[in-house]
């Protein structure tokens, strides 16, 4: 029996854990919710890590789906969870090193120079627009950059979005709004930006 | 009812533009079509959605990636590996 993960019956479906089912969901959104994950700043083995968890939650739960929302935005909001946790580990963990680390190392016992700041070329590989992004995106919150990811990227509904982080449409508006000019701001200061 | 560069910069961040009816989007095309700054700004928030895409499009995805991820969770989570299908293991 074929049947797409749009109709209403499918999410009887998940809920009765039909094996068939389950994997057609697995199947369906699993590039998805892997880039997602990756672009929520998580390296490669932690972005697999929280794809494979939100899929075995996805799985355990199965039965309390009660197909309100899309199975996709169930999905994201399970990611949306993990990758929260996750981070929150990371944060904690890495409270110092990175950042103070990587200034640190820029000067000798004496508080010189060693590694002078370089000039930012304005040709960027791709490599190095990565990590710039990356770079303007640290500080940004999982919420934030998710709000950015599923809009931008993924080129979701506001309302999904609005679900899958639990937020109102005027939060929402603030939330993109506050990561398009972070970007902007700190891409500009690094001398990136152009028309 | 002329909108001021503030006011079209914050409706074209938060996507209020998108989401607007046709007068007010028709208010900001006009404010872009006179002021150079805004034209600008938009611009470069556009660019910015477009490098995101690029980073992080369906396009980045590796198959051999996502085929071991689907293979790892379909065993995982329903204890028996990929039923049917030929496992290269």
């Amino acid at each position: 029996m074929k049947m797409s993960i749009d109709d209403p019956q499918f999410a009887e479906r998940i809920r009765a854990a039909d094996p068939e089912a389950l994997r057609a969901v697995v199947t369906s959104y699993l590039g998805q919710i892997h880039r997602a994950a990756r672009s929520a700043g998580l390296d490669r083995e932690r972005a697999e890590e929280v794809t494979q968890a939100t899929f075995t939650t996805f799985i355990e739960k199965a039965k309390d789906f009660e197909g309100r929302s899309h199975v996709r935005t169930w999905l994201f909001g399970i990611l949306y969870h993990k990758i929260r946790e996750t981070r929150r580990q990371l944060q904690q963990e890495r409270q110092m090193d990175e950042i103070d680390d990587a200034f640190e190392k820029r000067f000798d016992a004496k508080g010189s120079w060693v590694r002078p700041p370089q000039p930012v070329d304005v040709q960027l590989y791709a490599s190095e627009i990565r990590e710039l992004f990356e770079d303007c995106l640290e500080r940004v919150s999982t919420q934030q950059r998710m709000a950015f990811v599923l809009r931008e990227v993924d080129e979701l509904s506001s309302d999904e979005v609005c679900k899958i982080l639990n937020i109102t449409h005027t939060n929402l508006g603030v939330i993109i709004y506050r990561v398009r000019n972070r970007l902007r701001e700190c891409l500009e200061a690094k001398g990136v930006e152009r028309e | 009812m002329m909108l001021c560069c503030r006011e079209v910069a914050r409706k074209i961040a938060s996507d209020e533009f998108q989401e607007a009816n046709g007068w007010q989007r028709l208010g900001v095309r006009l404010h872009l079509l006179m002021c150079r700054h805004c034209r600008r700004y938009a611009v470069q928030l556009h660019s910015i959605g477009e490098t995101a895409r690029n980073l992080w499009g369906p396009h980045t995805e590796d198959p051999s990636t996502l085929e071991r991820l689907e293979r790892e969770i379909m065993e995982t989570a329903l204890g028996h590996p990929e039923g049917g299908r030929s496992d290269p293991k």
